[in-house]
Order: C-alpha cells, then structure tokens, then sequence
C-alpha cells in the first residue's frame, strides 16, 4: 500500500467515522407472522373486530382463489392468522370500516382481478363476516380504494381507482351500507391508454377542511392533484414528475406518503423513484393552495428496488423519519430526518435491513402500544408479515436512545442467504464511490399557470 | 343434364350449411349436454378446430375442458343485447360483439359493461370512410413508426406549433409506444377558440396547460367518432401557451390498439393486425369570431354568381375567411362544391 493509499484510507475512515456519529442506530425487534402459503400479502388494514379491546388485521391477498386473511391480535400487539375468507379474486388493497353503524366491521376490498370493483364482506354479530361478499361495480382492475365521507353529508362514501379503466370514481353511500356511483375522474388521457394509476391518498392538499385527491400513476411517473369541491374532484388535474435520476433515467413510482419533513408547516409527499441503479426518492412540497411549490430529488438506498414508503419518527427526536420497502433484493430502508429547520430536507445515510423477498406494504403503527413507531412490513413473496417493533424509543428506547455506541455489523448482502433472518447493515459504510449517485440537480418551480 | 346437377349442388350445400349452423347452437359451452356444439359460435367453433366430435358426436366433458382452456375471450355472439348490461361476457351481434371486444377485451372477458354499451354504439355499423382532404393542409409528417411530436410523454417534450387558422393533416396509431399528437398554440388574450377535429378513428382531443415537470395541467378531453364529421369544440382559454393532444381514443377511455404502423416489421409467422379504421384526422382551431355561415353568397347580392366564384377563389388555399363556407378551417375543394351547388340561374 504506497503512501497516498494510507492517507486516503484514513481519510476515508475520518469521514466514516464523522458521518457515522450522526446516525442514529436504529433498532427493530422482528417477528414474523406466517400466513397461508400462497396468499401473497398485499396490504393490511387494523380493528378490533372482535371487541377485546386489541386491534386485530385483516390482509388483502393477490392470489387467483381470492384467499385473504383474517388475523386476531394479542395485548402485547403480537398477530395470528385466525381464518381465511374467500372473494371473488386478487385483492390489492383493504380497509376495515363500519359501514352501517350497527356495531360490526365490514370488510372493504379492491378486487384487482380483471372484473375489478369493490367487494364487501358485511360483518355480522359474533365478529363474523358474510361467507360470501357483495360486489359494487367500480371500475376495471381496482388497485387502492378509501372509505370516506368524501361530499360531507355524514355517510361514508368508497373512493376507488381503477388501474385499468383509468380513473377514480366515487361511490356515494347512504349510511346504510348501500353505495351508488356518483362521480368518475379520468385520469392522464394525455398518456394515451396507458396512464395506469396505482395509488391515491385524500389530503387536504389547500388548507380549506375538505379532503383533496392526491393519485401516483405508473405510466405517467406522476404525482396528479385535484382539489376537491362539493364532494367532487375537480379540474384541472394538475400534475407533476420528479427530476431524472442516474443519467436521464424517469424513474417510476407506485406509491406515496405525506409529511412535513422540514418544519414548515407544509407537507411534503415522498415518492420512491423506482429505478435500475441505485434509488432516489422525491419530495413535493405543497404551496398552501394545492399545488407543488418545490421538487426534491435525494438519494436513497444503492440496492433494491424500491416500491413502498412509511413515515414515522422512528428515532423519537420529533422529526419525520423515512422507511421504504423494496424488492430484488427485499430490504426496509431506513433513512434519519437530519433537517436543519426550515430546510431544505436532509436525510443521513441509510439504514438497512435484509432478508425480505418484496416487500409489498409498509406499514407504521404503534403495535404494543409504548408510544413509539413500530412497523409492519408484509412479505408478498414469502406469505408472511414481519413485525419491526421499534426498541429505540420506547420499550427499549432509554438504553439505546442514551448509548449510541454504534457497533455495526458488516455484512456484505450478497452474503445473506436467502431466507436468512434479519439482518441489519449499516448501509453507510459502503464506499463513497459506491455512494456516488450524481444526482441531477434538484428543481424547483412555482404552482399555478393558468 | 347440367340443371339437375346444379340443383343438387345447391341442395346439397343448402343441406350441409343447415348442419353447419346447427352444430353451434345448443347447451353451454362450459358444461358436458350431449348436443352438437354449445351456444357461444366462436368457442364452439374453436373447440370443435380442436375435436371435431364436439360438433358431430356430442358435447361431452372433453369438450367442456378444451373449452375452458381455449375460450377465454371468445364470448361472441352472447346472450344479451348490446345495448345492455351483462355480468356476463358478449352481446348478441356477433359482428358487432366481436369488434367492441377486439377494441376493449374486458367485454368479452369479463363482463359488458358500461364502457362495453358505448363502446358499441360508438364503432358498431360505422361504415370504413376516407377523409377528404383540402388543399392547403399542413401534413404533420410524422412517421408511424417515429414519435417527435409527443410532448410530455417523451423525455425531449417535443411539441408541434400550430397557430389559428392553421388545418392539420396528421396520422395516429396504436403501434407500441402509442402515439399521441401535441400541438401548442400560444394565447395572448383571453379568448374563445373553435377547435375542428375530425378523423377516421375514434379520436380525442384533451386540452392541457404547463410544462412536463409540473404544473401540468389536464383541463378537458373530448371526442370526434369515425365518419361523423368535424366535431366542433369551443375552448375558452386564458393568455398562455395550451395544448391540444390527439390520440386514439374517446371521452371516457383510451383506444389501446388495432390502428397498426404500417412501418413496423412483423416477426417470422406473424399476421399483420387487423385494422377496423383509417389513421388520419384533421384538426384546426380558428378564432370564435371567425364564423363559417355556409352563406355563399359572398358579396351578398342575393346572387350566387361568377363574383362569389371570384372572391372565393381569392381566398383559395387560405383559411379562417367567410370563404370557408364548409368551416373545416381552409378554403378548399369542398368550399368550391357548396358554392356550385347553389349556384344561382
């Protein structure tokens, strides 16, 4: 080794050390639930469907018999697999709402099957459910939906977007349990038959009380807003893409989260850019009137293929930290808000863990009810949810939170056998070079043209 | 002699063709019955390429399960009208069942829904028609097979100008990737413009706003059938630069694919994809206050004479004058038709 090599060496170990004292070590305690083999988890909605006083789940599943699982939950936070239902095919998405009032938890589904639409399963005393659901008619190859009272005359209404009739459309309800179509949005005509929205959240995207509609699409690789005005989305949609990312590449997008990473008062939505190569994520910050005022574009794991994020201070210093679930290789990447308020957004190093297949949904939630943020991260590829109990904060949080002895396990992944517990590897210490994403520089532009 | 054999011909084939007809007539096609064939003709026509016994033995198990294998999609003709909803796949025309599917396999697959109904009321019974084009079109010279008008949904966002008056002459296709026309007119006051479209296909004309990076603004999106002449959308638009996209399509959804390149080369063994419409369309915009009366009596002397024929033939290849008596944007062919057809004794 010649000179400069040592020099460079310590130099390299000097900035290693450096950043790595800022890193919070974040700590999960895993375990896994197994479901039924070939249920391929795709999300997962909490209740406490039977009323003893523990939320219990409910997981959609993409598998052709329409299988989904029902799970029964312990006062530690802890989940079993209870019973299976069966509906008429694929599920992509679930929520747990009690449509009617009467005391029981109905079941609502997005059928992604090709017939789409919605199905119920109406839950029936003795925390039951119909045997067989009802299906509403609410586009084609239903991907994401939400029970809302979206035009404000105190009934739920359903929420739906049809990934291929392009679109999301409103299902207006009357408290009984009963929905009617009521509204229908297309979504990027301009894409041509290829718009294929994903996901949508409801957000009250300019400040006036009413929730507004937020969609990601696939094919256009954009966030789409609307506002939302009389229990309708209204024109125009407005639009917008993150920067390019590894040399000209747009990456992709699926799925969103929302919050105020930088203190300002405005939230910002964080969309994963799916990408070969090393992955970025986007931050769209609102401008107070509906629109998008600033684009970010930061880095994010140098592996994997990322798909799902969460938000939770999962470090417990008051500030919204970043998770996203990938795919090839399966990781939760865990990225520590270091923004300095009022910004711009910084994130440190990530965080990873290994030993997931793909993880389809991420999930933030107070499982064992100590006050911090756990997650729940489901497996699509190895029919299972893995429970991350956060054992910084909270439960275990005192020790950890004070010692910040960071002994970190090098592991190089490649190394990881498949079907290897969890392991965490402090992604950090890779190479700078390795690190080297160039990102192409971040944009800004100002809401509103016409 | 030759009479005799000629009616036994015809009786011989008038026999064999009742046979024919009936072996797909009877029992469901997913369910073992006994009869000659099953009801649905293109999977009863399918299953018996496979085993001819199903069409002159009977309809067993076997054939129950070859149909279940190979008949998904073939749901033509179906039980229930056109007009109406099914759960179950296909309509009843089976002409007109087959074309809806070929454009939104979801009809035959699935279901006829909502989008199935007009779908069909849309393509069914529309006859193949050719657009006549004026002269003095301005030909978008896009290749089939190239995209350089696509705007955002390319990565250079590559627009075409068009200003009022302009008429368009442009192609489209369903050729992968799917190619969408964007045009970009510049507004400098607020005003009202007259937007034509019309087009051999099932066209739509969406209106957007902004840049690719964002804003980007989707206002409206409208649509222009097959042979139904121009459509005529009044756009009220503020000062800024507006797109008006064309693509394949219609209010309600995109229009996927059957409108091939003829550019693009097919791989070894297979069939070119058929083709139900024409690929071209013509868009022009003029300003609202431009009105084409039809009124051919251009110098307004009560007389259709050799002055109107003069002032229109001034106006020749222009645009967006009085001249312009068919209102499809330029003064043309059609304009010297209509001014003929009244010509005054």
């Amino acid at each position: 080794m010649n000179h400069h090599s040592v020099q460079g060496l310590i130099a390299a170990m000097l900035v290693a050390s450096c950043a790595f004292c800022q890193v919070t070590d974040f700590e999960f305690e895993t375990e896994e639930v197994v479901l039924p083999e070939g249920i391929g988890p795709s999300c997962i909605a909490f209740h406490d469907i039977d009323g003893d006083g523990h939320a219990d789940a409910v997981v959609a599943g993409r598998n052709p018999e329409g299988r989904i699982a029902v799970l029964s939950g312990g006062p530690d936070g802890s989940l079993s697999f209870d019973r299976e239902l069966v509906g008429f095919g694929q599920t992509d998405w679930v929520e747990l709402v009690d449509l009617n009032d009467d005391g029981h938890v109905e079941i609502v589904m997005a059928i992604r099957d090709l017939e789409g639409g919605v199905q119920i399963f109406d839950g029936i005393a003795g925390s039951g459910f119909s045997e067989t659901p009802r299906r509403l008619d609410a586009g084609r190859e239903i991907r994401c939906l939400d029970v809302v009272d979206i035009d404000l005359d105190g009934d739920f209404d359903i929420v739906a977007l049809g990934h291929f009739s392009e679109d999301v459309r409103i299902l207006a309800g009357d408290g009984t349990g009963h929905f009617e179509p009521s509204f229908r949005l297309r979504i990027a005509p301009w894409r041509n038959g290829y718009p294929f929205p994903q996901s949508f959240t409801l957000k009250d995207l300019d400040g006036n009380g009413t929730l507004d509609l937020a969609t990601i699409s696939l094919g256009t690789s954009r966030l789409h807003l609307n506002r939302t005005i009389d229990g309708r989305f209204t024109s125009p949609t407005r639009s917008w893409q993150a920067p390019t990312i590894n040399a000209g590449d747009q990456g992709g997008c699926a799925y969103g989260v929302w919050a105020d990473f930088d203190g300002d008062g405005r939230l910002s939505c964080l969309l994963p850019q799916t990408a070969f190569g090393p992955q970025w994520f986007a931050l769209f910050e609102l401008d107070g009137s509906g629109g998008i005022q600033e684009t970010t574009i930061l880095p994010g794991s140098s592996q994997g293929l990322s798909w799902y994020p969460a938000v939770g201070d999962f470090d417990g210093d008051g500030d919204p930290d970043v998770a996203i679930g990938h795919a090839l290789p399966g990781l939760v990447v865990f990225l520590e808000n270091a923004t300095t308020i009022p910004g711009p957004e910084e994130f440190l190093p990530p965080q990873t863990y290994f030993g997931f297949g793909f993880v389809r949904q991420l999930v933030t939630r107070d499982l064992d009810g100590d006050g911090d943020q756990d997650l729940v991260a489901l497996d699509f590829s190895q029919d299972k949810l893995i429970l991350m109990r956060n054992a910084l904060v909270g439960g275990l949080a005192g020790e950890a939170r004070s010692a910040r002895a960071v002994e970190p396990t090098h592991v190089d992944p490649a190394m990881v056998p498949p079907g290897t517990t969890l392991v965490k590897w402090l992604s950090d210490l890779m190479p700078e070079d390795a690190r080297a994403l160039e990102p192409s520089p971040p944009t800004s532009s100002e809401g509103g043209s016409h | 002699m030759k009479i005799e054999w000629h009616v036994l011909t015809v009786l011989l084939s008038t026999c064999l063709h009742a046979q024919a007809s009936g072996q797909c007539l009877d029992g469901p096609c997913d369910e073992p019955h006994g009869g000659l064939g099953c009801v649905v003709d293109e999977c009863c026509e399918a299953v018996c390429d496979v085993d001819a016994n199903c069409c002159s033995i009977g309809w067993d198990e076997f054939c129950a399960t070859i149909a279940d294998e190979i008949c998904a999609g073939l749901a033509c003709p179906g039980a229930q009208p056109c007009d109406q909803f099914s759960t179950v796949p296909g309509c009843d025309d089976r002409d007109c069942c087959r074309l809806t599917c070929d454009h939104d396999w979801y009809c035959c697959s699935t279901q006829w829904d909502a989008f199935c109904i007009d779908l069909a009321s849309d393509i069914c019974d529309v006859p193949p028609c050719e657009l006549s084009i004026p002269t003095g079109v301005i030909v978008e010279a896009e290749p089939c097979d190239e995209r350089l008008n696509d705007g955002c949904n390319i990565l250079s966002g590559e627009t075409r100008a068009i200003l009022l008056g302009d008429v368009i002459l442009g192609t489209t296709t369903t050729s992968s990737p799917r190619d969408t026309d964007w045009f970009s007119i510049e507004i400098f006051e607020t005003s009202t413009v007259r937007v034509f479209i019309e087009s051999e296909f099932p066209a739509q004309l969406v209106l957007q706003s902004g840049v690719c990076a964002g804003p980007l603004e989707f206002h409206s999106v409208h649509e222009a059938l097959p042979c139904a002449g121009a459509r005529q959308i009044d756009l009220e638009l503020a000062p800024g630069t507006w797109h008006l996209i064309v693509a394949p399509g219609f209010e309600r959804i995109g229009l996927r694919a059957y409108l091939p390149c003829e550019l693009d080369e097919l791989e070894k063994g297979e069939e070119p994809e058929p083709t139900y419409f024409g690929v071209r369309y013509l868009l022009s915009v003029l300003p609202e206050d431009i009105t084409c009366s039809g009124e051919p009596d251009l110098d307004g002397d009560g007389m259709i004479d050799g002055a109107d024929l003069t002032l229109l033939l001034v106006e020749w290849g222009g645009a967006a004058s009085e001249a312009d008596l068919d209102c499809d944007g330029v003064v043309g062919g059609g304009d010297l038709a209509l001014l003929l057809s009244s010509w005054s004794r």
